[in-house]
């Protein structure tokens, strides 16, 4: 007997279906094969699937099993591809009366006949919305990432036996309609309110947060580099619709989403060891798989001990850092995923840490130190837009800390959110969602300037040799001050502003 | 212990043997042994030559007679068969095909028959 079960493969960030072909010849060699080049992970579904069954009062055919996936030339990978296999040979044993409408079928198999939490049920949901496929089955601690996707009915299984019985009209499972999600409250480390004074890289951030801009923090040990970036996430703007959906499906395909999870409304904060490989960064594999970059996508990618991280690495996010997206061609085929990120970057001025520090004498050797800035290129520097430099905080300050409270993140948030408006207001027609995002063209034609803010931008052209792109990268950062002042133009005072910020290129 | 399995694996090929010679199937050795192993029954039928291997299992409680046969078990009859057709070249002219099949034979703990079933072709894969 020969049955047709549907279900989905993804290649990078796209899927495409499935058909679980499963054949029981009872003449054959007894035996079960599994085609269609899967790899370890589904060939390691036969003992799954045998075991599941018999653990749910089956008797396993003694029959020669061939199941092909089909299309047979597309690599497949992952588990699941258990329950439609499961289901495939319960149909050809004429156990279970497959449904005749198109209906997928997604999950892992545990060996006592339960469904497991499967990573892609979201991208597997956003398929069936497409290809017009009304229902999904799938495992129950997975269900709430489809049930985030309007239009198709989602019936979370629990075990074999009860989808059997679904199948066989005993015990209905009653499908999981529309879930609309609430927004969730963000929990960062730190508030902004705990760190004592470094005003200035406080509001850096806080313009770098409103605009989407990338940061560079230079300082000596225990300025609080690591903890005003920890700080960072409690003043993010939340996750737009759109962003919020596209967010989902690359934490949804790394398997990041945890079980009983949905919808990630906030924005992702990945904080990377500076040991990391470029394929873990960027991403890769001989079945392409998103790196951190695509896992910050729309987020922060924190980079502590930037010099420390190994040169190709870092050059390697060039290219991302321009576009906004990183496509990793491999022989299995080319996948693009999204990698639309904020940097921030930290490092201590040299190996030491010392450099220009007023209180400590810096030890390192001239040549040390060259070598040790060195790591950081030029053109990588170039594209970030806002520089700190922070300078240690004086530890008399840190006592008597009750008086001297900042403002707390919240409040920086209030701002953040009013200015990403204004923003979203100006990009409605465009493709991009922030101000850093902008390109030349956009840049032209959104960042008007008053008359003083035009002549100190023609002396600061003269007396600083801008290269075209920290040109541009400027009218950016001064575009998002404006925005954060509620300003139509840029004034002079948002353009010397953003001019504190630029890359220099020597630091100390 | 050892010699016990012996006599069921004589046992075992004296009823496939039986099974297979009523079907039309005729002797050409058996117990066919080399140093890297043994073929239990080498037949013919209609001019094609028969590889089989018998295996028989008594009582149902140590797992079925089919899940003994490996490919890995395939491929070491097939390189025997090799030897064999090696060995009497003028089997190899004569005859018009090879084949591997394989009879698997259930019993209960007391020995009598319960099931006798006769693969044909089978493929390592």
């Amino acid at each position: 007997m020969l049955t047709k079960v549907l279900s989905v493969a993804s290649l990078g960030l796209k899927t495409i279906p499935v058909e679980v072909e499963v054949n029981i010849n009872k003449k054959g060699f007894p035996g079960f094969q599994i085609i269609g080049l899967g790899n370890k992970a589904v060939e390691e579904a036969k003992e799954r699937v045998r075991t599941a069954l018999v653990n749910s009062g089956i008797s396993f055919p003694t029959a020669k099993i061939v199941v092909n996936l089909a299309p047979a030339d597309v690599p497949k990978e992952g588990t699941c591809y258990d329950l439609p296999i499961a289901l495939g040979i319960l149909g050809a044993l004429g156990l279970v009366k497959l449904p005749k409408k198109k209906v997928l079928f997604y999950g892992e198999l545990s060996l006592d006949g339960s469904l497991r939490h499967t990573k892609g049920v979201f991208l597997l949901a956003i398929t069936a919305r497409e290809k017009g496929i009304k229902e999904v089955f799938i495992p129950y601690l997975s269900a709430n990432e489809a049930a985030v996707v309007e239009g198709i009915k989602v019936f979370p299984v629990k075990t074999l036996r009860q989808l059997t019985a679904h199948f066989n009209g005993i015990e209905k499972i009653s499908p999981w309609r529309f879930k609309k999600m609430e927004e969730e409250e963000v929990v960062s480390d730190f508030d902004f309110a705990e760190i004592i004074g470094q005003e200035q890289a406080k509001r850096a951030l806080e313009i770098a947060a409103a605009g989407g801009h990338n940061v560079f923090m230079q300082g000596p040990p225990g300025a609080g580099k690591t903890m005003l970036a920890r700080a960072l996430p409690g003043i993010l703007p939340p996750l737009s619709e759109e962003e919020s959906l596209e967010v989902t499906k690359i934490y949804s395909l790394s398997g990041n989403i945890p079980p009983g999870g949905s919808l990630i409304r906030t924005r992702p904060f990945r904080a990377v060891h500076h040991t990391v490989s470029r394929v873990g960064l960027i991403g890769g594999g001989s079945q392409p798989h998103p790196g951190e970059i695509s896992l910050a996508h729309s987020g922060v990618l924190f980079l502590d001990e930037l010099p420390e991280f190994s040169r190709s690495v870092l050059e390697a996010l060039r290219q991302p850092l321009e576009d906004g997206e990183v496509n990793i061609a491999r022989a299995a085929g080319s996948v693009k995923f999204p990698a639309r990120f904020m940097l921030v970057a930290a490092a201590n001025p040299c190996p030491c840490g010392f450099l220009g520090d007023p209180y400590h004498q810096c030890r390192c050797s001239p040549r040390q130190i060259a070598r040790y800035q060195n790591k950081l290129s030029g053109p990588l520097m170039d594209r970030i837009d806002i520089h700190l430099t922070l300078s240690p905080v004086k530890t008399k300050n840190l006592m008597g800390h009750q008086k001297a409270k900042g403002e707390s993140s919240a409040t920086i948030r209030r701002r953040v959110v009013k200015a990403r408006q204004v923003q979203q207001k100006r990009f409605a027609d465009l493709k991009i969602h922030s101000n850093a995002e902008m390109g030349n063209k956009e840049v032209k034609k959104f960042c008007p300037l008053t008359s003083e803010a035009d002549a100190l931008l023609h002396q600061a052209v003269a007396n600083f040799h801008l290269s075209a792109r920290s040109f541009f990268r400027l009218l950016k950062v001064a575009r998002t001050i404006a925005d954060l002042e509620g300003e139509e133009k840029i004034t002079a005072s948002c353009l010397a502003e953003a001019l504190q910020y630029r890359f220099r290129f020597s630091s100390s | 212990m050892k010699k016990f399995n012996y006599q069921k694996g004589n046992w075992g090929e004296g009823i496939a043997r039986q099974f297979l010679e009523k079907k039309g199937f005729c002797l050409i050795t058996s117990n066919f042994r080399t140093k890297w192993g043994e073929i239990d029954l080498i037949m013919e039928e209609n001019k094609t030559v028969v590889f089989v291997e018998v295996k028989l299992k008594m009582g149902e409680n140590y797992g079925l007679p089919e899940e003994m046969i490996s490919p890995r078990k395939l491929r070491k009859i097939k390189k025997v068969a090799e030897i064999f057709l090696r060995d009497h070249p003028d089997l190899k002219e004569k005859k018009e095909g090879f084949r591997f099949d394989a009879v698997c034979i259930v019993t209960d703990e007391r020995g009598s028959l319960k099931r006798i079933s006769h693969y044909e072709n089978l493929v390592a894969d």
